[in-house]
């Protein structure tokens, strides 16, 4: 105990760590303030875009009661009814419009909720008759889009923020979409976030968890590499004193856990105590799609296909997934550590250590993402949790639990494989 | 020219800087085999794409055939005789795609979209909008001019096209970033390692220790760019596909020109080789302002991925230096070497290069 606790001492006194960690939690809150200019600007576009259209039906009323003038001179009577009409459909959509600015304004959402779903309700009934491009937009993605707006209604939840004025939809894995179809579907359904909750969400879902964890690992877990290097011999030093080398190993690798652990959540909760500054943290009930995937083809694997409008799925709200991401994300930053341990015994050069750790991982996630059992596939934490990988894969072994198994048991044996050359190398010394 | 000499040879001693080539030409033979492997697929991947439209318009035509045994309707009879053409053009495609004939298949395709065209101003259902048959059809007309077949981008082991997909996958703004830190790290590894104190003492100036260090950093990613370039273009020419016509392949960009494969490749190689440059100032920089391994790969990390998620957020402009991590996006978009992004690239470097001369002054030793 003593050990370690002069080994995490040894550690929170070097001021270049403290550096490295200033540094990273401010480029956190820098790409969080990012984002939220960006969220806020790609509002301000909606309302102007909302403007114009607004301007458009003005337009053209005034232009068809200037026409009313002229035909009513001429005397010309059933052109004055269909202009008269026609000022009535354009005044219509003004208001609509109008409607729709203040409540972007006023960010109250229930009656453009209340609009999509009878909207929704139409195109899921007709087939194929809500388009992108000429592309028609799949039952499935509609369907889910339909749920989440009722998730949100009920909840009386803030939607996150999309590049359109009309119904923002939920992009899903049943999308197949060609051509110029899928950049004008990627500009329409790329989520933008203003509060700490729904930064978080849409960053999981790029991998930002395992990069957080690479980067506790950059910061914190250089415990033995920067004793053990050409200039600085602090642990060959200690291996000649009355300690045991297990108590040694034992007390350096738990300081490097438990540290970069801290490490890692702390910038993972970052963008919730930046978000108290602006929006605030937003809701934790925020609705997250979880695909239950399709049925087995029974003449075989290799006609497995998913199907759009058969096919299942169901909500959850983002603090269950939250919590089992949080999860997942310390048993992987404990492997990422494990394997960087591993590397920087052997190597000691930190930036040689980052990266052939982020390279270890990135290949073994290409090579081997098929199998549920390798421990890299789970580095897709927003995969495995949504059930994108299981449905992808018609194999329901891509789970929360099986991840926590795998990943528990890869722990283990790299502390395992890190004690073993921690032996060799010190046997080495004495 | 001595100093420089000098970093190169610890470049080179470097146990990383060959691991990063080596991890290249790996990386490189990895997908130029899994490209012929899956060369098979091409065919079938295609044939299943026109499929979609088979299916489609043969459901049209089955509802119209059933109307108009109910009712004698001209513009349905109209409808479903040009849907029988079409069905008819789409299966002349998939047969000449699945026999090989690529001429022919450009022509079939050409024709499916003029039906097509039909088709949809018949009210007929067709899930491709006007914009993309144009499009297509252009680029097909293109590649007929040029006597060329159609290409699979992800898939070719033609040679300009695999050249291309392996520049833009490592030609990258990761693949730069992990270049910089691995080619950097002889730099930073000795504030580390304490040797930069010996080398203070030394009769050599400020200035020609960060321009031979400079110079000889650029030269191993010259290297590397080397073993990217050389690599990707010889496997294909052993491989047989050789063609010299293939390097006029057109690429058409999202305002409709169209560029030609071999000027992509080189425009996209000269903006890495500045781009390279100036991430070595930049990391100069960084490191002699900071002292210290692990800050300034931070720091260059933030600062390059920043530059990225500006970019791929959609502010794109010639004057931000760190559009240029994606050279062959940049190529794309322009019709010829743009001398204001040279200009920009290699004005900053110089910049970089004096700020890194005043910074690494400072005497204090960390």
């Amino acid at each position: 105990m003593k050990t370690f606790l002069f080994e995490c001492k040894k550690l929170f006194r070097k001021r270049k760590v403290w550096t490295a960690a200033i540094l990273t939690s401010a480029a956190i809150i820098v790409l969080y303030l990012f984002f939220y200019h960006t969220a806020e600007s790609i509002r301000s576009v909606n309302s102007l875009k909302a403007e114009q259209y607004k301007n458009v039906f003005t337009s053209m009323s005034e232009e068809a009661r200037t026409e009313i003038a002229r035909s009513e001179r001429t005397g010309d009577d059933s052109a004055v009814k269909g202009l008269k009409e026609a000022i009535v459909r354009a005044e219509k959509s003004q208001e609509n419009y109008e409607q729709l600015i203040s409540d972007f304004q006023n960010r109250s959402w229930k009656r453009i909720y209340q609009q999509d779903l009878d909207f929704l309700e139409i195109a899921i009934n007709e087939k194929g008759s809500t388009i992108i491009e000429e592309q028609p937009i799949n039952d499935f993605t509609l369907r889910a889009t339909k749920i989440e707006k009722e998730w949100l209604l009920k909840r009386n939840l803030d939607p996150l923020i999309q590049q359109t004025v009309y119904t923002a939809y939920l992009p899903t894995i049943y999308d197949t979409f060609t051509g110029k179809a899928v950049e004008e579907w990627k500009k329409i359904t790329t989520r933008y976030a203003e509060t700490g909750v729904g930064f978080t969400y849409t960053m999981m879902s790029k991998y930002y968890l395992p990069l957080l964890g690479l980067i506790s690992c950059f910061v914190f877990g250089n415990g033995f590499s920067s004793q053990m290097n050409r200039k600085e011999r602090g642990l060959h030093f200690a291996m000649t004193q009355p300690v045991r080398k297990t108590t040694l190993f034992t007390a350096n690798y738990g300081s490097a856990i438990i540290s970069v652990v801290g490490f890692f959540l702390f910038l993972t909760g970052l963008p919730f105590l930046c978000s108290l500054l602006t929006k605030g943290i937003g809701s934790f009930q925020f609705p997250v799609l979880v695909y239950e995937g399709g049925k087995e083809n029974p003449f075989g694997s290799e006609f497995n296909a998913l199907n759009p409008e058969t096919d299942l799925f169901h909500f959850i709200p983002f603090q269950t997934y939250f919590l089992k991401a949080l999860v997942l994300g310390v048993l992987l930053t404990l492997v990422l550590l494990g394997l960087y341990t591993l590397y920087s015994l052997l190597i000691k050069s930190a930036i040689g250590t980052l990266v052939l750790t982020g390279g270890t991982a990135a290949v073994g996630w290409i090579l081997l993402k098929t199998s549920p059992y390798n421990p890299f596939t789970y580095l897709d934490i927003h995969g495995v949790l949504n059930g994108t990988l299981a449905a992808e894969a018609f194999n329901p072994a891509f789970s929360f639990e099986s991840g926590v198994g795998v990943l528990a048991v890869t722990v283990i044996v790299f502390l395992t494989i890190n004690f073993l050359v921690f032996q060799w190398l010190s046997r080495r010394v004495a | 020219m001595k100093t420089s000499m000098f970093e190169w040879k610890k470049i080179r001693r470097l146990k990383l800087f060959v691991a990063l080539a080596a991890a290249t030409f790996l990386l490189i033979t990895g997908m130029y085999i899994h490209n012929v492997v899956q060369q098979d697929l091409i065919p079938a991947k295609k044939i299943e794409y026109f499929s979609k439209f088979l299916t489609e318009v043969s459901q049209q035509n089955d509802t119209d055939q059933q109307t108009l045994q109910k009712s004698e309707d001209p513009e349905t009879k109209m409808r479903l005789e040009i849907g029988m053409a079409l069905v008819g053009a789409l299966k002349e495609l998939q047969d000449a795609i699945e026999n090989r004939e690529g001429n022919a298949e450009l022509s079939f395709e050409n024709t499916v979209y003029q039906i097509a065209t039909e088709y949809k101003s018949a009210l007929g259902t067709f899930s491709l909008s006007q914009k993309e048959m144009d499009h297509i059809t252009q680029v097909n007309q293109e590649l007929k001019k040029r006597n060329l077949i159609k290409e699979d981008f992800d898939l070719s082991i033609a040679q300009p096209l695999f050249m291309k997909k392996v520049t833009h996958l490592l030609l990258s703004p990761v693949g730069f970033l992990i270049a910089t830190l691995l080619i950097g790290n002889a730099f930073t590894k000795e504030w580390d390692d304490k040797s930069m104190q010996f080398n203070r003492v030394l009769p050599v100036s400020s200035a020609e220790r960060i321009i031979g260090r400079l110079f000889s950093y650029w030269l191993a990613s010259f290297v590397w760019l080397i073993i990217i370039y050389g690599i990707s273009f010889s496997l294909p020419y052993a491989g047989g596909r050789t063609e010299q016509s293939l390097f006029s392949y057109p690429f058409a960009n999202s305002n409709g020109q169209f560029n030609e494969a071999g000027g992509l490749l080189v425009n996209s190689g000269i903006y890495s080789v500045l781009f390279l440059l100036f991430s070595f100032t930049i990391f100069l920089l960084v490191g002699s302002m900071l002292r210290n391994a692990i800050i300034t790969v931070l720091l260059v990390s933030a600062v390059f991925i920043g530059g990225w998620i500006v970019t791929s957020v959609g502010v794109i402009s010639v004057w931000d230096p760190f559009t240029y991590q994606q050279p062959i996006q940049v190529a794309e978009q322009q019709k010829s070497l743009s001398p204001i992004s040279l200009l920009i690239l290699s004005g900053l470097s110089i910049v970089g290069t004096i700020l890194a001369c005043i910074a690494d002054k400072r005497r204090a030793l960390s």
